[in-house]
């Protein structure tokens, strides 16, 4: 018996089946991620370029380095959830950087409307085995300080 | 991810400093009779080449931890952080 792996293979079948063992499940958290883990997940994000990487500061403010340029946006704190797929908006400071971006960055994850940008998670190469667990997430929120993202969820089974 | 997972925990989830997570998980009898009808089929096989997993490693993050049973559910309320390391 290994308490790590059997639970993990039956939360995976428990998600398959949409958590029909688990109903009424109500669960909140704070998951805070480091600069350093998010700037690792770029690297391995296909389409992501080479040498892109992001600062976290105060006040759900990111600045995007890449080359000499330094990119600022301001992140939403609130991450649009219950319509299949979560995703994460942002909006950038400057408008030549954000139809620069829209020109070259073409990944379908990716969406730009003017400075605004969404990505959605769940179209992000690798995420789709996550699919059984977006239907549960019911709040998720991000915000930041120095070189953290905060991310407060609360995730309900009905 | 179990390998993941495991080596998050023996490492004492370093990776998640600051996290912390509360709430309350109803599982249903079959559930529980499943997970027990695993340990039990596994008795006596042959240990695996992993060492097995400590569950004395994550006693450090329960902050606190009940259980209520009902009729065909045991519902278990937790209250799990991660503190920081200084």
């Amino acid at each position: 018996m290994d308490p790590v792996n059997d639970t993990v293979a039956l939360l995976q079948r428990e998600a398959a089946a949409g958590f029909p063992h688990l109903a009424g499940t109500r669960l909140k958290g704070t998951l805070p991620v480091k600069e350093g883990l998010l700037n690792e997940a770029l690297r391995h994000l296909p389409g992501a370029p080479s040498g892109l990487a992001i600062d976290v500061l105060a006040g759900n403010r990111l600045v995007a380095r890449y080359g000499i340029v330094r990119a600022t946006a301001v992140l939403d704190e609130e991450v649009r959830v219950g319509h299949g797929r979560p995703q994460v908006s942002f909006q950038l400071a400057s408008t030549l950087i954000a139809w620069t971006l829209s020109q070259t960055l073409r990944m379908p994850a990716v969406r730009f409307e003017g400075r605004r940008v969404t990505i959605d998670l769940g179209a992000l190469h690798g995420m789709d085995r996550y699919r059984p667990y977006w239907p549960h997430l019911q709040r998720v929120q991000l915000r930041t300080t120095p070189g953290h993202v905060h991310v407060d969820f609360e995730v309900g089974v009905t | 991810m179990q390998d993941w997972l495991r080596a998050q925990v023996e490492n004492g989830f370093a990776a998640f400093q600051g996290a912390s997570l509360s709430g309350s998980i109803p599982v249903k009898e079959e559930l529980i009779n499943e997970l027990i009808a695993g340990v039990l089929a596994q008795a006596g096989r042959p240990a695996a080449s992993t060492p097995p997993f400590d569950p004395r490693l994550i006693v450090p993050f329960i902050r606190k931890a009940t259980v209520h049973a009902d009729a065909g559910v045991v519902t278990l309320h937790v209250d799990l952080a991660i503190e920081p390391r200084s």
